[in-house]
């Protein structure tokens, strides 16, 4: 009876130290993956930044093709078109309520 | 020595080692860790002042005016570069900058210093593939205008460090900036970000979006008639605004000359102010419909009254008033249509002038108008205290008071609307970066002017003027135009008196007249050669209006 009293904590104090050791380790781990996963997402955020500059850079380009002093232009000087005078242009009526149409529309003919 | 005594030596050694070492450490962790802490926090974390993507300005159609696009900033670290004078050489080349002013930025004790900012891609690009050692690059936020001039003076510039400096830039600045935060990066010993305590992170978003109330078509037709009109008149400066005649919203607000937000020259500094709000002018004769107006509001002219024009000059308390074309007997309706001075000041003077004064004040004249721009000028209205003897007279057509083009534009909407005046509107609402409407702007009535009935009387009036008077140039067919023209001497400051050749020609009216849509003026000043207003302003009116009418839809009536 004695003996097994006196077994008792020492396993319990060899059960803690291993418990203990296994949290340190944990902990170890945990931080060597939290260093390793910013590591990670930083080079995702530099690809971002590289990619979000390119869609950048194209979307200027799109705006210079698309811009409305360039539509006119190739209108204009490209396809030879003019202004609209009053007798090229049908004015429809159309019944806003029903339609939910907030204007007005006029359709070149 | 005996070997006990060695060991026991060994042991004392080692134990005084440790308790040295122990010492040591001690004084490093405890006493002094603040300061080796302090070191290494250092080299190691960074605090940086995290700034939000602008936001965008839209035109009232959902068109993108000014959006945030990424630009790339060179800098120097000057310990790192080895051979400066070839650096500054091969830089000198693509930076458009003088070799002695790269050299000279390099020569400083700082570790970092700016050599261009907010560069385009290319040049980037051409000094990344030289591979010049200590010349670093940075990826920052600039604005980008889509449209490139188009409405450049009302959307405004912001400068390098992303604040706004003229126009809806400057007006909206905190809006569209959003919030800054601070953020704690550390770095490890290779210069990797790295996640630990202590690190924070700013939250990443765009600030809040403008949407204007200029419409981007009507923008764009009322600049490149306004170029047109620049160009063939030789004018110092042009101004075409259209207004909702309705709602005060303004639609379009083009001056020229003016910029390229996207043009990297400074020369764009110089046309930051937006004339139309800022710089005063004597209206003229678009002014007489104010006088009319309250003289028809207080009944105390009828449309058949008659008033002797004196056939062209006319002495008035010492000071001759002249017309340009003399006339005998003129009805009132006449007086406005041929636009006579003479008759003009004759009508004028059955109003006491506090009463004149009240009229003109209530049109919005001598006053902010409240238009949400920077630099706006309330005029020069003088107290009636301070008038002279002739102030009355003069005022009857336009002179001897300083108005800017908006004022002037929104006292014609009001003639146009009922006789209500409307605060004029640039900004029809604040949205976030997802649409979402954060601040409604709605059309502000400021007070009502004149009853209804005198504005539709005066509307009448001012057709026949186009109909039948100076305006006739702005006649579109199939659509009633209500106007008035203005050819405004200039004051020579020089001289103290009125300019025999510098002239400002104008045009303000509004069509359809029985339902007005819009309201548009078309001023020009100093034009060379033809100077009336109905003869080089009211053509460029009529070109405006009838492109507006076919954008808006509506349909010829006439």
């Amino acid at each position: 009876m004695g003996t097994e009293k006196k077994e008792k904590p020492a396993r319990y104090y060899f059960l803690f130290l291993i418990g203990g050791l296994l949290i340190f380790l944990f902990y170890v781990w945990e931080c060597a993956k939290v260093i390793t996963l910013s590591y990670q997402i930083n080079e995702l955020k530099e690809e971002l930044i590289l990619l979000e500059s390119k869609n950048c850079h194209l979307k200027t380009k799109l705006y210079c093709y698309t811009n409305l002093a360039n539509i006119d232009k190739i209108a204009r000087e490209e396809k030879g078109m003019i202004s609209p005078q009053n007798e090229n242009i049908l004015f429809l009526k159309v019944n806003f309520e029903k339609n939910k149409i907030s204007r007005n529309k006029s359709f070149f003919h | 020595m005996p070997r006990k005594a060695r060991m026991v030596g060994s042991i004392l050694v080692v134990i005084f080692t440790l308790i040295v070492l122990e010492i040591r450490l001690y004084y490093i962790q405890i006493v002094s860790h603040r300061r080796y802490k302090r070191m290494a926090d250092k080299q190691s974390i960074s605090v940086i002042q995290a700034e939000f993507k602008r936001g965008t300005i839209y035109d009232r159609n959902g068109k993108e005016l000014a959006i945030e696009s990424e630009a790339s900033s060179v800098y120097a670290i000057p310990d790192s570069i080895s051979h400066r004078e070839k650096t500054a050489k091969k830089l000198a080349l693509s930076l458009d900058m003088s070799e002695k002013a790269i050299r000279k930025k390099m020569e400083t004790s700082n570790p970092f210093v700016w050599l261009r900012r907010k560069i385009d891609t290319e040049t980037a690009e051409k000094i990344k593939s030289l591979h010049l050692k200590g010349i670093e690059f940075i990826s920052e936020g600039k604005r980008f205008y889509p449209e490139n001039e188009l409405a450049s003076q009302v959307i405004g510039l912001a400068g390098l460090d992303n604040q706004g400096l003229s126009g809806i830039e400057n007006y909206f600045d905190t809006i569209l900036r959003g919030k800054t935060e601070k953020a704690i990066r550390r770095k490890d010993g290779f210069g990797r970000e790295v996640i630990a305590a202590g690190t924070s992170y700013a939250s990443e978003g765009t600030g809040y979006g403008v949407v204007t109330t200029i419409d981007g078509v009507i923008q764009y037709i009322a600049e490149a008639e306004l170029r047109k009109a620049y160009n063939e008149t030789k004018a110092k400066l042009a101004t075409i605004i259209v207004q909702d005649s309705q709602t005060g919203e303004v639609l379009a607000l083009a001056n020229f000359p003016s910029f390229n937000g996207n043009d990297s020259s400074r020369e764009k500094y110089k046309y930051l102010k937006i004339p139309s709000i800022s710089s005063i002018f004597e209206p003229g004769s678009t002014f007489k419909p104010i006088v009319a107006a309250a003289l028809l509001e207080e009944n105390l002219v009828t449309l058949e009254d008659l008033f002797y024009c004196e056939n062209g000059v006319y002495l008035f308390n010492g000071f001759p008033v002249r017309d340009h074309e003399g006339e005998g007997w003129l009805t009132f309706v006449q007086v406005l249509e041929k636009s006579s001075n003479i008759g003009m000041v004759k009508a004028g003077q059955l109003l006491e002038k506090n009463k004149m004064y009240q009229y003109v004040r209530d049109f919005g004249f001598g006053n902010y108008t409240g238009i949400r721009l920077p630099g706006e000028t309330p005029g020069i209205l003088k107290n009636p205290k301070d008038w002279s003897e002739i102030s009355l007279s003069r005022l009857s057509f336009g002179q001897g008071v300083g108005v800017t083009a908006v004022q002037l534009i929104s006292a014609f909407s009001c003639l146009a609307n009922g006789g209500v005046l409307m605060e004029p509107m640039i900004a029809k609402r604040i949205i976030d970066s997802r649409g979402k409407v954060v601040t409604e702007f709605h059309p502000c009535p400021v007070r009502r002017v004149i009853s209804c009935k005198t504005a539709r009387t005066l509307t009448g009036i001012l057709c026949g003027s186009v109909e039948n008077g100076t305006g006739k140039e702005a006649k579109i067919a199939g659509y009633k135009v209500a106007g008035k023209t203005g050819t405004a001497e200039k004051f020579d400051p020089t001289t103290g008196k009125y300019s025999k050749t510098n002239y400002i020609a104008s045009f303000v009216g509004y069509l359809p007249a029985d339902r007005p849509r819009v309201t548009i003026l078309v001023m020009l000043d100093e034009p060379q050669g033809f100077y009336w207003g109905g003869s080089v302003a009211a053509p460029v009116f009529a070109r405006v209006a009838l492109r507006i009418m076919h954008h808006l839809g509506v349909p010829p009536e006439l």
